[in-house]
């Protein structure tokens, strides 16, 4: 029997610039519809229903655009949503990858075996994966849905033994994730070449808190910065360079 | 059959016929008849014009001819209303006309006498339309003359500049006329005031008053300094400047800088070299000494330099090769007195209130001079101690690709790119091939109006466009010759601020060699040009519309060159980036023709500057470079200016990205970001 190709990925949106999504490089994204959590807290809660009445954008007119930009861009950053959910997936990266550009997933770190199949194809050149919690049932409250703890563990592993690009994202959540979580899920990601801390879209619980954050547990990582913020890194590496104030 | 071209004036002369014309009368005869239907208006001339080519097929008819033409019209085409207004107000015309003829044995302007009379106002920078109604409000509001009389008067004013047959007056000889007419009737009205110093009274009241900042005490050294720089513009636009360079200075065709300032400079590069060699303005003897001795005494000798180079040049000083030099003195010193000295040179270098700052070159290349580098920049953004952040000297990093290798130069770049983010000014200058030596001197700059030129030869005309632009860039060589010849007389006069830069002294060759100096054609408003050419803003276009904008670009690049050429001036195209020019080319445009001025530009206040895409353009940072950078490549300076919120921007890593980005892919000249 001859297998049918997986259908593409639901094309939500395409970011055509952005100097945020992947740190030091000036990128596209690429937003897939649909995600299995709910967090409170989600910045594009209209990516988060699998279907999405009003359609999608043609994948054709999206890697158009990218073909056209390609020589001012450093490379893709494929977000949802959850894209690990898509099988598409990887046929998106490979042509993504064929258009000459890199490709950097963001993902919740909850379907392992899609993350390891991308990931060992080589051809994703860094995964972003944002932890919203410590691994206890604080998590389910964050993510506001049923979590299988050991699937986000085994994806941390992953991340952590595989030789690419990684940046391990740890955002701020009001009453759940406070900066004493913080603080554990950073010694959790212990040997991580990345961390970032995010305050919340309002800047709480601001610069001050988040930098003590850094100083307790940065030691445990690589790098530990702050999202957006002019570089200071509380990390292994960062703290033997000199840094402006 | 022939369309009628020509029409006879009462006095006999010809001027071309103008149907709108017959239109604007029809419509008035309409209107106090009670309608306003301009289709109908528009019908009717069309008929009117139809029939005079009919008559007058082998002869000019004459303004009589014509109003007969329209009366007749009327009445066949049953608007006696209208007939009879414009009978009515024919019979009004030609009474008030006699009546004056009576007077002054002349004729007096009439409903088809199309000739513009522009008044040339050095004072305000502008020429404009003489207009009748105008004057007589300043009469009546400015000098308290009672209303009748005010427009008894200019209405004999109007009348003496037309019998005189001249095209344009300055406003000083229409000043001069009113007061005679005043006085003819024996109303006794102070305007010595008004008439001074031919400066609008509430121009010299803003100066005096006008105060350095909020709530604090107006500075009487600005307002001197102001108004001393009206008078000079009188000055060079009356007598310095050939006649037909000021006339197109106030009709806005062009703009001449530093009018203000006529023997002054626009720009100078001020090297460490010159220090040393002790040829830089305002060091004494032992200066050279001085500054090889220590970073100190380096930073307070440019910073004499600066002041008194400062002195004469428009735009503000450009330090070059900082970072080497310092580098030299800073072999085994101290990471304290490294950030002593480059705070030391900021506070010498920051400009006075009013003046334009100095810009300094940092070329990060690695050990010593990438330190000072950094030192300067973490100086600029503490500001401990020193002035204004506006009077401080602009950093520019001058990126090469090393910029880029090691680590301690990427962290010269992000600390830029953090300034940046805490809303500093920091621009950022590409140096692809050899680091270029362009000349120490720009001396002056002239820049062309493209959308008036671009309005006035139509839609699609891109060859005609050129045309204009070749008169434009002859008129402006002209200025510049002109200018030059004023510098030189100056080199030869003794005093000034300027002789001994241009002279030298005491043996040393002079600090400027005026042969060697660029005259800069600066551009300004490409965007709207290229509107008004093919109909689409440079953003909304396709790559017709681009090719369009370069083909311009590169034209005037090869024109300019080659017009220098021919009077031996060095000459270069650059972008003009003034906001300030482009605000007052646009106001200028949009004194002549308000109405399709406000409704091409609504909500909008200037030209676009230089070659850049409108600001409020809705595209994002990579359309906004893909359309401008092309057209940096045919110009010899140009900003690509970037505003973006500094959420977009992330940390400074997200800027050194578009900065390597934009140095390996593009071929902009520098790129200044500015964020919100
Ligand atoms: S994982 Fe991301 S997309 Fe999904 S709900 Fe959470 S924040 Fe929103």
């Amino acid at each position: 029997m001859v297998r049918r190709p997986p259908p593409p990925p639901p094309l939500r949106g395409l970011e055509s610039v952005s100097l945020t999504a992947w740190e030091g490089r000036v990128a596209a994204v690429l937003q897939l519809q649909g995600c299995n959590f709910k967090c409170p807290a989600c910045v594009v809660p209209h990516l988060v229903p699998q279907v999405f009445e009003g359609g999608t954008i043609p994948l054709e007119s999206a890697l158009d655009t990218l073909y056209r930009r390609r020589r001012w861009l450093d490379g893709v950053v494929i977000a949802g949503g959850e894209p690990t959910l898509h099988e598409g997936l990887r046929d998106l990266v490979r042509v993504v990858r064929e258009l000459g550009l890199r490709v950097r997933l963001h993902t919740n770190g909850s379907n392992p075996d899609a993350l390891r199949a991308v990931v060992e194809s080589g051809e994703v050149s860094s995964v972003a994966m944002t932890i919203r919690a410590p691994l206890d049932p604080t998590y389910a409250v964050a993510v506001g849905a049923r979590v299988r703890l050991a699937a986000v563990y085994e994806s941390v592993e992953i991340l952590l033994r595989a030789p690419g690009e990684h940046e391990f994202r740890v955002p701020w959540l009001p009453q759940v994730v406070e900066t004493e979580q913080m603080v554990s899920v950073i010694r959790m990601l212990a040997g991580a070449r990345r961390v970032v801390l995010e305050p919340a879209p309002d800047g709480s619980p601001g610069r001050r808190a988040l930098q003590q954050v850094g100083r307790t547990a940065g030691a445990y990582v690589d790098s530990c910065v702050l999202a957006g913020r002019p570089a200071q890194d509380f990390g292994a590496r960062g703290r033997s360079r000199s840094v402006p104030s | 059959m022939r369309r009628v071209a020509l029409v006879r004036l009462r006095d006999g002369e010809t001027v071309p016929f103008e149907q709108h014309r017959v239109r604007d009368a029809i419509l008035g005869a309409l209107l106090a008849a009670g309608s306003d239907d301009r289709r109908l208006a528009d019908e009717i001339a069309a008929v009117v014009e139809l029939f005079l080519e009919k008559t007058f097929f082998d002869e000019i008819p004459g303004i009589e001819q014509i109003e007969d033409m329209v009366e007749k019209v009327l009445v066949d085409t049953g608007h006696a209303a209208a007939a009879k207004a414009f009978i009515l107000h024919r019979d009004r015309r030609r009474r008030l006309r006699e009546a004056r003829d009576a007077r002054h044995e002349q004729f007096a302007p009439t409903l088809f006498d199309n000739r513009v009379l522009r008044i040339d106002d050095a004072a305000s920078g502008r020429s404009t339309p003489f207009s009748r109604a105008r004057l007589a409000r300043s009469l009546s509001s400015d000098g308290g003359v009672p209303r009748e009389v005010a427009d008894d008067v200019a209405a004999d004013v109007e009348v003496r500049l037309r019998n005189a047959a001249v095209q344009r007056a300055p406003a000083s000889l229409v000043h001069a006329i009113t007061e005679v007419e005043l006085l003819d009737r024996a109303t006794p009205v102070d305007l010595r005031r008004r008439a001074a110093a031919l400066i609008p009274g509430q121009d010299l009241a803003a100066a005096v008053y006008r105060r350095s900042r909020e709530g604090g005490a107006p500075v009487p050294a600005v307002a001197s300094r102001e108004l001393g720089a009206a008078a000079l513009r009188c000055h060079a636009l009356s007598d310095l400047l050939p006649a037909d360079v000021a006339r197109a200075h106030l009709d806005g065709e062009l703009h001449v800088h530093g009018l203000g300032s006529p023997t002054s400079l626009d720009a100078a590069t001020l090297r460490p070299d010159d220090i040393v060699s002790g040829v830089a303005p305002g060091s004494g003897p032992r200066a050279p000494a001085e500054a090889a001795r220590s970073g100190r005494r380096l930073a307070s000798a440019l910073g004499r330099a600066t002041r008194h180079l400062g002195a004469a040049v428009v735009c503000g000083v450009r330090l070059r090769g900082m970072t080497e030099a310092f580098a030299a003195l800073h072999t085994d010193a101290s990471r304290d007195e490294v950030a002593e000295d480059a705070w030391q040179l900021l506070l010498e270098t920051a400009a006075d209130p009013g003046d334009d700052p100095a810009e300094i070159d940092l070329t990060p290349r690695g050990g010593a001079a990438t330190e000072f580098a950094a030192a300067l920049l973490r100086a600029h953004a503490r500001r401990d101690g020193l002035p204004a952040r506006e009077l401080l000297a602009v950093p520019t990093v001058v990126l090469g690709d090393a910029a880029f290798g090691d680590a301690e130069s990427r962290e010269v770049l992000r600390l830029a790119a953090d300034a940046v983010l805490r809303g500093a000014r920091v621009r950022f200058q590409f140096e692809r091939d050899a680091p270029s030596s362009p000349s120490a001197v720009r001396a002056g700059r002239i820049t062309l109006n493209l959308p008036q030129a671009a309005r006035r030869v139509g839609r699609g005309n891109v060859e005609g466009f050129l045309r204009a632009c070749d008169a434009l860039v002859d008129t402006a060589m002209a200025g510049h010759v002109a200018r030059r010849e004023l510098l030189s007389q100056v080199a030869g006069a003794p005093g000034g601020t300027l002789a001994p830069l241009l002279r030298g002294g005491r043996g040393r060759r002079p600090f400027i060699d005026l042969s060697a100096a660029t005259w800069s054609v600066g551009i300004t408003g490409l965007n709207e040009a290229v509107a008004h050419l093919s109909g689409f803003e440079l953003h909304e276009g396709d790559e017709d519309v681009l090719r369009v904008a370069r083909r311009i670009v590169s034209y005037l690049s090869l024109r300019v060159k080659e017009a220098g050429l021919a009077v031996d001036v060095r000459t270069t195209l650059d972008a003009d980036e003034s906001a300030d020019v482009a605000a007052r080319l646009f106001a200028v445009d949009g004194a002549e023709e308000p109405g399709d001025h406000s409704d091409a530009y609504p909500e909008r206040e200037a030209y676009t500057p230089g070659v850049a895409v409108r600001e409020t353009a809705p595209v994002d940072l990579l359309d906004r470079v893909e359309c401008e950078e092309p057209l940096h490549a045919s110009l010899s300076a140009a900003t690509l200016r970037l505003r973006l919120e500094p959420e977009d921007l992330g940390g400074p890593d997200g800027l050194v990205a578009l900065l390597r980005k934009l140095l390996r892919t593009g071929t902009p000249r520098a790129v200044e970001i500015v964020t919100w």
